[in-house]
């Protein structure tokens, strides 16, 4: 065998075991959304396995869709837990759903217990392009005396399966009227249009049709389907100023 | 071959539900274990005035849940959600893992089918005030259980709080437009052991029969299936059955010697008495940050048990 071949079959191992490591360390043994926050789970012998959603960004197609988040919690250790509770808050914090499940012997003599919702997605403020949050918390009663840890907070992320595209004169003559139209792809019709230039609310409808001036400047449609989906295109608007007359 | 035990005559809703649920494949591994579903004719242990009650299939007619101190769906309701249950767990990984590790072996979702026998738990517990979240209310009250089959095996069981405020739609749950929407406990799901040669819960004539065989004594009353302590799934039911008289039993380990006239019957037909200390309260710690409750346990509802060996031997 080859070094070079020794060098590759190594660096594979390696970023084997990082993975390993990196599944116990923060007691999640999956998740395919980033953990923003944890603690508490070492020496507890507590694992959460966070097995919705499979994927982030999560595909969204509009507000207040419905998804899974959760997982499966197993005691391997104390078995000082009693209740494992899952809340969800949106993009403005607000707690959209609360759920609160024990932990129990199973017939096969487990201590577990399993946390899943439906919860309305991305009704926050801002919505797709935003993320909810599912929080994990573990609540002990030992003693008569309650406590919450461990827990951990993941972030879930939301990819728009709407599409918008403006087309148009990029590079008019100054003062010309230009017109410049939206393309959506996706979503569920009608739609509704919201156009800005450089940052203002200029209007609605599929087209923005206005005199250039003599300026430059960045044109956005936000686009709003019937279902509350949401997407943003952005469009640069470079108009020939003529740079022997004033500064450029 | 034993037959499958012939349906519930009071659970005349319930075939829509098999209709609507998973198609039988009639895949039963024919290696494993037959279980055992069909008690026989079990008239000579039940006492004359409990005859009335058999159908005509030989299964005792139950009576419906008693309400309870919140809302209480019916045993159509938790049948179809016990369906939806299922279908969520066969999409989700981790449900899939755990009913594999507790069946022994993969489970076949396409060949699932409700059993339409569904049974009431009582609850040994008072209800918890309504200021307590919904997943404790739910938790500490009581539960259907529902049997999934493949051919004639038990293969998943699920437990479903008959105080849970989700419905089953189109195949999935839906709960009330609430936010924030205060959930859980509404489902426990069991894979029953593949060599298991029982269901879960035991069926009530095959607690009937071995008691009856164990004592040789009748049964004196309908039995009254007991959901277990909230640290233990509630597939761990008993039920209780109360006999014509006292007979002897002595209890496993201690090896002292009771008579007693009420014995139960938990997980695999094993024979159980109340202890003989019960705790009259639990305490319950308040979720919504108010102060926790000591929860009281009902009389004659025992929520800890000591294995027994029974006896015909008749006790003063």
């Amino acid at each position: 065998m080859s070094h070079r071949m020794l060098h590759r079959l190594l660096v594979v191992f390696v970023v084997f075991s990082a993975a390993c490591i990196d599944d116990v360390g923060d007691g999640l043994g999956y998740h395919a959304c980033e953990v923003s926050q944890s603690s508490g789970w070492s020496g507890y012998g507590l694992a959460l396995h966070h097995q919705e959603p499979k994927q982030c960004p999560v595909t969204f197609r509009y507000r207040s869709s419905t998804f899974e988040t959760g997982g499966w919690i197993t005691d391997n250790g104390t078995r000082n837990f009693t209740f494992a509770e899952l809340v969800v808050r949106n993009s403005d914090n607000v707690q959209v759903k609360w759920t609160a499940n024990s932990f129990y012997e199973s017939v096969d003599q487990k201590w577990e217990t399993n946390l899943f919702v439906n919860y309305p997605a991305a009704t926050g403020a801002a919505g797709v392009s935003g993320f909810d949050r599912s929080i994990f918390r573990m609540t002990q009663w030992v003693s008569g005396q309650s406590g919450t840890l461990p827990s951990a907070e993941i972030k879930i992320s939301y990819r728009s399966d709407m599409t918008a595209s403006i087309s148009g004169n990029a590079t008019p003559q100054p003062y010309e009227t230009g017109t410049w139209t939206a393309s959506i792809s996706g979503g569920v019709g009608p739609y509704e249009y919201s156009w800005y230039r450089d940052g203002a609310y200029v209007g609605s409808g599929e087209s923005y049709t206005a005199s250039v001036g003599n300026s430059r400047f960045p044109l956005e449609v936000h686009v709003t389907d019937s279902q509350g989906g949401r997407t943003v295109s952005s469009f640069y608007v470079a108009t020939q100023v003529d740079c022997t007359q004033i500064s450029c | 071959m034993r037959r499958l035990a012939k349906p519930f005559p009071g659970a005349g809703l319930l075939p829509v539900l098999i209709v609507a649920g998973l198609v039988s494949s009639c895949s039963s591994d024919p290696t494993g274990p037959k279980q055992v579903w069909d008690a026989g004719d079990i008239r000579r242990f039940l006492v004359d005035s409990l005859l009335s009650r058999l159908a005509d299939s030989g299964t005792l007619i139950l009576p419906l849940p008693e309400p309870g101190a919140y809302p209480q769906m019916l045993p159509g309701e938790a049948g179809e959600l016990s369906l939806a249950a299922v279908k969520i767990a066969e999409r989700t990984a981790s449900f899939r893992d755990a009913l594999t590790r507790q069946h022994g072996r993969p489970v076949n979702f396409a060949s699932l089918v409700l059993h339409p026998r569904i049974y009431f738990a009582v609850t040994p517990y008072e209800s918890l005030p309504e200021q307590f979240h919904n997943g404790q209310r739910n938790l500490y009250g009581p539960y259907y259980l529902a049997t999934f089959l493949s051919g004639e095996r038990a293969v998943v069981s699920v437990a479903v709080s008959a105080y849970g405020e989700g419905r089953a739609r189109d195949g999935t749950i839906v709960f009330p437009n609430r936010t924030p929407l205060l959930t859980g406990n509404e489902f426990q799901l069991q894979g029953i052991p593949f060599k298991a040669e029982y269901s879960i819960p035991f069926a009530p004539e095959l607690a009937i029969r071995l008691v009856g065989e164990a004592t040789s004594s009748r049964i004196a009353e309908i039995p009254v299936l007991i959901r277990p302590r909230v640290t233990r799934a509630v597939q761990f039911a008993h039920w209780r059955l109360r006999l014509d008289r006292k007979v002897k039993a002595q209890v496993r380990g201690s090896g002292a010697t009771r008579c007693s006239d009420v014995v139960y019957v938990g997980l695999a037909g094993k024979f159980f008495l109340a202890a003989e200390s019960q705790p009259q309260s639990e305490v319950v710690p308040d979720l919504r940050g108010g102060p926790a409750l000591s929860l009281e346990i009902r009389r004659g509802l025992p929520v800890d048990f000591e294995e027994a060996f029974l006896t015909p031997v008749p006790c003063e």
